[in-house]
């Protein structure tokens, strides 16, 4: 019984003395974030999409599909992007039903190393098809939904 | 010792017993036969080496498209593997697009088209 306590006590007093406050500001606690792919295709009916995105100071851990049930499934990227700051997403809607307007595609989530503050994702060789398969112009953009953190 | 050099011996000893009648005639027959084949020998031999150049030159030309052809640029889209799967894709792309090498376009064409453009393998257009 009094070794009991001993170790109860002992437990405590590390608890209480093992670790010092440390400066905030000094941490750089890993984080998780979350960022939103989004098409604005106007008017046009979207049947596919493709978009190269690089995110400095995080890793990409994680891909997920989009809103619009033709993308609802994840976009085919591949797997070695995962652990690295870029990735090469493309997904096409096989079906008949194609969504317009401004549309979450797809997710990615990112871990920073917590000192990398706002992400700013650079896209390249983004493309866009119609119905028809023809190319047009969209808009495209990857933000932070605000999930996540 | 060839007849060349036997006849110039005899030309100069004048009383060797198998010195032909035209003994002079014979040494320039004789000569020119030797300068041909010192001719031949020499064309066989410039023609070895040019092949060796040429067969050189087609390995290193082999090399370079074999290069070109995995880095390839981005030619391919997904609105090329969208068309290749919903069957709207021109039969003149055919060459282009027909990844599997079976002659048609179907699924498995438009499967192959997405992996290569999500492919991370660098590319000379980077």
């Amino acid at each position: 019984m009094i070794a009991f306590r001993l170790l109860v006590t002992l437990a405590a007093a590390l608890l209480a003395f093992g670790n010092p406050p440390q400066d905030p500001a000094a941490t750089h606690a890993p984080g998780f974030q979350v960022l939103d792919v989004v098409v604005d295709t106007g008017a046009i009916p979207l049947a596919a999409w493709q978009l190269e995105v690089t995110v400095e100071g995080a890793l990409l851990v994680g891909v997920e599909g989009g809103e619009p049930a033709a993308f609802r499934d994840a976009p085919r990227y591949d797997p070695k992007a995962l652990q690295g700051d870029r990735i090469v997403l493309a997904a096409l809607a096989v079906g008949d039903e194609l969504p317009r307007g401004k549309l979450r595609v797809a997710r990615l989530h990112v871990t920073t190393n917590g000192s990398s503050g706002n992400l700013t994702p650079v896209l390249r060789s983004a493309v866009t098809a119609d119905a028809e398969g023809r190319r047009f112009e969209a808009h495209l953009e990857v933000q932070a939904s605000g999930e996540g953190r | 010792m060839d007849d060349l050099e036997k006849l110039l011996r005899a030309r100069f000893r004048q009383d060797a017993p198998e010195v032909p009648a035209d003994l002079d005639a014979a040494i320039v027959g004789l000569g020119h036969e030797a300068a041909a084949g010192h001719v031949r020998r020499r064309r066989r031999l410039r023609l070895v080496r040019i092949g060796s150049v040429a067969a050189a030159a087609a390995i290193v030309a082999l090399c370079w498209l074999g290069t070109r052809a995995l880095d390839e640029p981005r030619t391919l889209d997904v609105a090329d593997a969208w068309r290749v799967a919903r069957g709207l894709a021109d039969p003149d792309e055919t060459a282009r697009l027909d990844l599997t090498g079976d002659g048609r376009l179907d699924a498995a064409d438009a499967d192959r088209i997405l992996d290569r453009v999500v492919s991370l393998r660098p590319r000379r257009d980077r």
